[in-house]
């Protein structure tokens, strides 16, 4: 009995304290917005976005020809399936750059030749040019659901890389390539004022 | 009862942000079309001449929101505890200086005597291939924030190459790809039976007086 009397005594008034503050607050807050023109507002946060100085890692000199370039888009998707978040997909668009052409450095020493009134020239065979060849940095995000790692992200790369690779490298642009190298160096002796060139692999 | 509405908004506002976790506003996409995924081929005739490996960091980093409002005339910001986000991007790139011989002709030979002048167009420089070092990412994120979205971070990916882009075109590259052209195709005119002192290979640009003096005379005569 003394127990219960006790917390009537001391939690009722604590109630009534606690509602006549927070009544005073709202009546202050009402108040001061009629008389004292009180005005709030959250933000925006400050962002700071900054690039680092450009560092040359290497500088390698090249004899590398370029013949033929096919500017490539990619729809890469990856989904996973999360027991707390449900399914979760990412789908990125990847850009690059397939490169195919000859490198000087694998031809034989006697390449080009003078046969009669005719310049002979032999050429490497055409080849990919870069190991890579995906732009990954101009990657865009077209939809994203969850939450994704770095490693997942690596892992999507490759599968661009790969999904590039099977679009681009085909031996119709290595023939295409090919058929480029050939016109583009009849045109370059022919410019030197070499009449007759044969051009071959 | 305007005033207490939005009021009450303003109250509602600072609860979100101050007792959730907090979900970072999605960006809407500038461009709502699908784009077209298409490879483009196009056929060439570009001298390759010096290689360059390039490497840059993004880093990006914002503070957290804060209360701003006035109340009898006086202003006031206050900050809220949410915290800041941090993030660092790695980025290396591959870019290449090179010749193009899409418009090479007849007009860019000149004999003279036995001694015959070549005129290459300019060498220009180019972005081939940008790699971002995705395990190397580090992010530092506060607890009541939430992680980087992929569309913010494929965005600093982004700025990071058009930095390098930017950069790129300040570079002094071409003193050295003139010399790298010149040892390219000097040994395959010599194969053509020249020898050094009858070659002479000059570029479009940056031609002196004296030697386009010298190419008028030898076309008027």
């Amino acid at each position: 009995m003394i127990y219960k009397s006790y917390n009537q005594n001391v939690i009722r008034p604590l109630v009534y304290l606690t509602v006549a503050v927070l009544a005073t607050v709202a009546g202050l807050l009402i108040y001061s917005i009629f008389k004292f023109n009180f005005k709030v507002k959250t933000e925006p946060r400050q962002e700071q976005v900054q690039v680092t100085p450009m560092q040359i890692k290497s500088v390698k000199d090249t004899r590398i020809w370029e013949f033929l370039t096919v500017n490539d888009e990619e729809l890469v998707t990856t989904s996973k399936k999360n027991l707390l978040t449900g399914n979760s997909h990412l789908t990125r668009i990847y850009y690059g750059k397939v490169r195919f052409g000859i490198d000087l450095d694998k031809t034989a020493e006697d390449w080009v030749t003078m046969r009669g009134d005719t310049v002979d020239v032999k050429l490497p065979k055409v080849q990919l040019l870069d190991d890579r060849f995906v732009d990954e940095a101009r990657t865009e995000t077209f939809f994203e659901s969850g939450s994704w790692s770095n490693a997942e992200r690596e892992q999507l790369y490759v599968q661009a890389t790969r999904q590039m690779a099977k679009r681009c490298v085909t031996s119709e642009n290595v023939k295409q390539a090919s058929e480029s190298a050939v016109a583009q160096f009849e045109k370059i002796f022919q410019a030197m004022g070499f009449m007759y060139v044969d051009v071959h692999f | 009862m305007k005033k207490i509405l939005s009021c009450l908004a303003a109250l509602a506002v600072l609860a979100s942000i101050s007792f959730s976790c907090g979900h970072e506003e999605a960006e809407t996409p500038s461009d709502d079309t699908i784009p077209k995924l298409v490879a483009q081929i196009q056929q060439c005739a570009r001298l390759d001449l010096t290689q360059y490996k390039i490497h840059v960091i993004t880093k990006y980093e914002d503070d957290g929101s804060q209360l701003a409002g006035s109340i009898m005339g006086l202003d006031f910001k206050l900050k809220l505890p949410t915290g800041s986000r941090k993030i660092a991007i790695p980025i290396d790139a591959t870019v290449h200086a090179f010749i193009d011989f899409s418009d090479f002709s007849d007009e860019n030979i000149i004999y003279h005597g036995d001694k015959i002048i070549i005129t290459l167009p300019d060498p220009q420089i180019e972005l081939l291939n940008t790699k971002v070092d995705n395990k190397g990412i580090t992010t530092g994120v506060s607890f009541f924030r939430s992680n980087f979205s992929d569309e913010e971070i494929t965005r600093f990916q982004r700025l990071g190459r058009d930095s390098i882009e930017r950069q790129v075109r300040n570079m002094d590259f071409t003193e050295r790809a003139r010399k790298q052209a010149a040892h390219t195709l000097i040994p395959i005119i010599k194969q053509l039976g020249f020898t050094d002192d009858q070659i002479e290979i000059k570029f479009s640009k940056n031609v002196s007086n004296d030697t386009l003096r010298f190419l008028y005379e030898i076309e008027n005569q």
